[in-house]
């Protein structure tokens, strides 16, 4: 008998990428050799087995908020805006009908509830103290800066999409204070005080994000966070056009 | 009487998802996204091999999708078009990583045969996640090409095309993920 089969033409036996001729000189050999037998066999054992993974793996959870707020901010992270959109395309973000002094009282509720549930989630940790927001009575958009002057770096796996909701974020507070004097004072006082809610919330999930750089759950929270002032100012400004 | 074939049925659902996505309806792109995040996020988690690059490429994606969601003109399932760009997406950024990653053409080399090639790898249920693991763990290139021929059934002139390398190279690159495979799991 001669020697064993090259793993190459094993492999190419298995796929079906040999000539007519060589298949011959192959199925001879496998007829004689209980090695390459046997070899042939866990190949096509391993390609079963792969074939008969799960086509679908349930995705992180916050997957699609995350790509709903990249989208709503105009895709940073591929670097193509979603103004390269055709000029008659719709807004990216559907505006929804009415305004209300409803949703106001609810996004404080809400607000309020998801800063108590990070400050609950950060304070259970040792040793992280939260940056304090300077209340300054304006709202900000920016992220909270320490007392040295220079935000503390978000790791490289959020920084994109936090750059997307900043950018975003400017964009719809400009856009609030531009529009501000068409809203009533309780309903600006109400904006603000959720605002200044939430900027605490983003706060404390950034520190706390910034000192567990690997806890996926504190990148959640935050990019909740985000995503609840966007839709706050986008509503506010909503409000102020109807 | 014959009866309605369920797949048109959701074709056309798809269709109509697509076509008010299209129009810039998130709801309808959100309908779409739950219906294939699943396979887009398993395409990218075998190709990168790990969990955290597989979300961003997953990310990346769906926000390209949208992006190009305008071109698509439905010549091919949207399930289709969107596997291919997961498959493109996933393969740019590798190639923006291949300078660091060039050392592995060298390990082509390597040697051409263990005892483990020579054992029967049984796989069943049991063993799905062993089989996982073993893909993940393989190197970066070897990995790619294991997965778009043996999962995602790709010919190896496509990957080849897909990838920018020669037939010959997606044949090494695949007989050595087979062989790296076949060691990772008679250990």
């Amino acid at each position: 008998m001669s020697m064993h089969l090259e793993w190459d033409r094993l492999n190419d036996c298995v796929d079906g990428r040999l000539s007519a001729a060589d298949e011959a000189d192959v199925r001879e050999h496998l007829a004689e050799c209980r090695d390459c037998r046997s070899a042939v066999d866990a190949l096509r054992a391993l390609g079963a087995g792969t074939r008969a993974l799960p086509p679908a793996i349930e995705p992180p959870p916050g997957l699609w908020q995350d790509v709903a707020a990249t989208i709503a901010a105009g895709g940073a992270r591929t670097g193509k805006p979603l103004s390269s959109r055709p000029p008659d395309s719709p807004p990216v973000v559907p505006v929804r009908p009415g305004p209300s002094r409803r949703w106001l009282a609810a996004a404080a509720v809400v607000l309020m509830a998801l800063s108590s549930g990070i400050t609950a989630l950060v304070l259970r940790r040792d040793g992280v103290a939260p940056v304090p927001v300077v209340a300054t009575g304006i709202p900000t958009v920016r992220t909270p800066v320490a007392a040295g002057g220079t935000a503390p770096v978000v790791p490289a796996s959020f920084a994109a999409t936090e750059a997307a909701y900043l950018d975003n974020l400017a964009e719809l507070h400009a856009a609030f204070v531009a529009q501000r004097h068409a809203l009533a004072p309780t309903t600006i006082a109400v904006v603000e005080r959720s605002l200044l809610t939430i900027d605490a919330a983003i706060a404390e999930a950034r520190a706390a994000l910034v000192a567990d750089p690997a806890n996926q759950a504190l990148a959640e929270l935050l990019s909740t966070s985000y995503r609840q002032k966007v839709e706050l100012l986008r509503r506010a400004a909503e409000s102020s056009e109807t | 009487m014959t009866l309605p074939d369920p797949r048109d049925a959701d074709a056309a659902h798809e269709a109509a998802l697509v076509a008010r996505a299209r129009q810039g309806e998130s709801e309808a792109f959100e309908a779409l996204y739950r219906s294939t995040a699943g396979r887009v996020f398993a395409l990218c988690l075998r190709m990168s091999g790990d969990r955290e690059r597989a979300r961003e490429l997953a990310h990346d994606v769906f926000v390209r999708a949208w992006e190009k969601l305008p071109g698509f003109r439905g010549e091919a399932a949207f399930s289709t078009w969107l596997h291919r760009l997961a498959v493109n997406v996933v393969l740019e950024r590798q190639r923006g990583e291949r300078r660091r990653q060039a050392h592995e053409e060298a390990g082509l080399e390597e040697d051409d045969e263990t005892p483990a090639m020579r054992r029967v790898v049984r796989i069943d249920e049991g063993d799905r996640l062993d089989l996982e693991a073993a893909i993940a763990r393989l190197p970066t290139n070897a990995r790619t090409v294991f997965v778009l021929h043996e999962v995602q059934g790709y010919r190896h002139d496509e990957i080849a095309q897909a990838m920018a390398i020669a037939e010959g190279t997606v044949r090494a690159h695949l007989h050595r993920a087979r062989r790296l495979l076949m060691e990772f799991l008679s250990r």
